[in-house]
């Protein structure tokens, strides 16, 4: 199905970056997801009008682009709310409850997973790990990061969040240069502790906040 | 110890890292410079099979020898940079391209010299949005001042490269299925042959290294690929990012030479278990690698030595539980993992994955059965059958097998953790007890 110049709601004043995008690839099938991520930046979710453009677009079927969207966990092919909140609960964050802290974040906010808070403010997901061990556990706030949380802290971040704005909370308070800061071969030959009686205690990973 | 071959510049530079100006202070472009003004594509190549450097990403393939694999006649041929780090314990790459990028795109440069390349891509993690941005970020400096592009220092190489930000899938960080996703498909694995190396993306021979992997090439073709040969051990050479997490101290990334042991990494680099505690249990390699017990401490962080040992060293995410740590739960989260990452192509691993993870939900749910472990055993066996290390495989790809590894690994090791689950007497999924907690109906020391 050809669309009307008039339908092409999300491409009209975006024709010249699609084009661009398209130029990087020897081949324009691979400007397929980036030309989702650009949907998905614009409409706030992966439409299926969007779709049908980039389809036109690529000289491929909407069942095509659908097709590939939906394999890729970062696509939304709902509306979501103004915050995506990524809650890792992989194994590093699992071994400092990160479901303990999921659970209560999910029972302060009245939600469940997958699903958005009332207000519309946060869409609320459980997922795989986010590469921030080092900092277990963290979350993702539209995929900014913040780390060492613990339940109470998490549901302070977010209503801080939800108070003043992601932006200025995450200059304050999300990683900016993660994961946490190599030691230093001169850190490490202030000397070992050995494994079974670790002289440190959790004040180790307070202070390593980077 | 070894001169820090990656992350010396992150550390002496913590600030401004990634900014082509600090770079610049710190050798930056040398070894670009060196390999196209004065070395042939063939000379380039040739110190890094010298460096005797083996694949970051998890395999350990030799890279000088994946390089050679390119067939010498077919133009155009691909690099293709695997940033997609998903393996569960892993987070090397990420702080690689966040704090030092330019190293990232130098190292693409070089190798692209060395394969006759004139087009690179760099699949990046979509999540890594804010890795995504230095990355694009460093390219735009490089190309500002002509190493991204053509007639780069003066000479007729050519070269330039695409940032592509991916969409969430961990099995696109296998490479045939990253090549599918890049070309702008599901992310499916294919068989293997042909090898990318042949018939990769669009079709033409195409390199796919890791991220770490090219970050070492500025240091070889500066100083060589003898003197890199010189640390770590003979078939193990080199540093290497560990990504550290669980129950230590101290979790981070530490390069340290390879060689070293699980304990020294631990103690030292770790600054030993938290509350004073002892290792229970570690996973050497990344979510897919069999696990070890404490009797494991004092062997060395050699990939042939882990093979050896019936693990691996994998992606370089070593794991640590302490004594109170609840080995069946954790697994448990493991295998979750891979039942929603399975691609679903492999009925082994689409059925299989999910099986596991229902099996060990429901016995930690409270209603295991005595025969639960034999059919654990069952369906781990169905999907890599003979339960050995390295897998056997009825899949496309090694995700089915991954799945398996620490399901079985640890009903070895830690039988009665799992008679616990069948008997009765255990924690439950639904409780609020954080994990690690001891499980209720069991008193310490009583």
């Amino acid at each position: 199905m050809t669309l009307n110049a008039s339908d092409k709601v999300f491409l009209k004043e975006r024709l010249e970056r699609a084009r661009e995008i398209m130029l990087r690839y020897p081949d324009s099938r691979s400007a397929l997801l980036p030309l989702l991520h650009e949907l998905q930046d614009a409409a706030g979710y992966v439409t299926q009008s969007g779709m049908r453009e980039i389809a036109d677009l690529l000289g491929i079927t909407p069942a095509e682009v659908l097709g590939t969207a939906s394999f890729y966990t970062m696509f939304k092919l709902e509306p979501i709310g103004d915050h995506l909140v990524s809650v890792c609960t992989s194994l590093s964050c699992q071994l400092y409850g990160a479901d303990v802290l999921y659970r209560n974040l999910l029972a302060h906010f009245a939600v469940a997973n997958k699903k958005t808070t009332a207000d519309g403010v946060f869409t609320f997901e459980e997922v795989e790990c986010a590469a921030a061990c080092g900092g277990a556990p963290c979350l993702q706030i539209d995929y900014k990061y913040f780390e060492f949380l613990d339940p109470e802290k998490a549901v302070e971040l977010l209503e801080d969040v939800r108070n003043r704005g992601l932006s200025i909370v995450h200059e304050e308070r999300g990683s900016v240069n993660a994961p946490l800061p190599p030691l230093t071969p001169e850190e490490v030959s202030k000397g070992p502790a050995p494994v079974g009686s670790g002289p440190l205690s959790e004040t180790a990973r307070e202070e390593g906040h980077g | 110890m070894a001169e820090l071959v990656l992350t010396r510049r992150m550390l002496d530079r913590p600030h401004d890292s990634w900014t082509l100006d600090a770079y610049h202070e710190m050798e930056g472009y040398q070894g670009l410079y060196r390999a196209v003004r004065e070395m042939t594509p063939e000379q380039v190549h040739a110190e890094v099979k010298a460096s005797g450097l083996r694949g970051r990403g998890g395999a350990g393939f030799p890279t000088g020898t994946k390089w050679g694999f390119v067939p010498k006649d077919i133009f155009p041929r691909y690099l293709v940079v695997n940033g997609d780090e998903g393996e569960p314990g892993t987070f090397k790459d990420r702080m690689l391209m966040e704090r030092d990028p330019h190293s990232l795109v130098e190292g693409i440069l070089i190798s692209c010299y060395a394969l006759q390349s004139e087009h690179a891509f760099i699949y990046i993690r979509g999540e890594m949005g804010h890795a995504y941005e230095r990355v694009v970020r460093a390219v735009e400096e490089a190309r500002a001042v002509g190493y991204v592009g053509k007639d780069i220092g003066g000479t007729d190489f050519s070269c330039e490269i695409t940032v592509h930000k991916a969409a969430g899938a961990y099995i696109c960080g296998e490479e045939t299925a990253l090549l599918s996703s890049l070309a702008g498909y599901r992310g499916w694995p294919r068989l293997r042959p042909p090898f990318p190396a042949v018939k990769g993306l669009y079709d033409k021979p195409t390199v796919v290294n890791n991220v770490e992997t090219m970050c070492n090439m500025p240091w070889i073709t500066r100083r060589g690929g003898a003197a890199y040969a010189e640390m770590g051990t003979e078939r193990s050479p080199g540093t290497r990012i560990f990504c550290l997490s669980g129950h230590v101290n101290r979790p981070g990334n530490y390069e340290i030479e390879l060689g070293t042991t699980f304990r020294e990494l631990f103690e030292r680099w770790g600054q030993g278990v938290r509350n004073g505690g002892r290792v229970k249990a570690f996973v050497p390699g990344g979510a897919s690698a069999p696990w070890f017990d404490a009797s494991k401490l004092d062997v060395p962080l050699d990939m042939d030595v882990l093979g050896k040992e019936g693990s691996m060293l994998g992606s370089g995410a070593v794991m640590v539980m302490d004594q109170d740590a609840d080995i069946p739960r954790a697994v448990w989260r493991l295998v979750k993992f891979f039942a929603h990452e399975s691609c679903g192509q492999c009925t082994p691993c689409r059925e299989g994955a999910d099986w596991l993870e229902e099996i060990l939900e429901r016995m930690l749910d409270g209603h295991g059965r005595p025969q639960d472990l034999d059919l654990l055993f069952d369906v781990c066996d169905n999907i890599s059958p003979g339960l050995n290390w390295p897998p056997a495989q009825t899949t496309i790809c090694p995700l089915g097998p991954s799945a398996t590894a620490p399901v079985w690994s640890t009903i070895r090791l830690f039988p009665e953790e799992y008679k616990r689950l069948v008997t009765g007497a255990h924690t439950s999924l639904a409780s609020s007890a954080p994990a690690g907690a001891e499980p209720a109906g069991v008193t310490a020391d009583a």
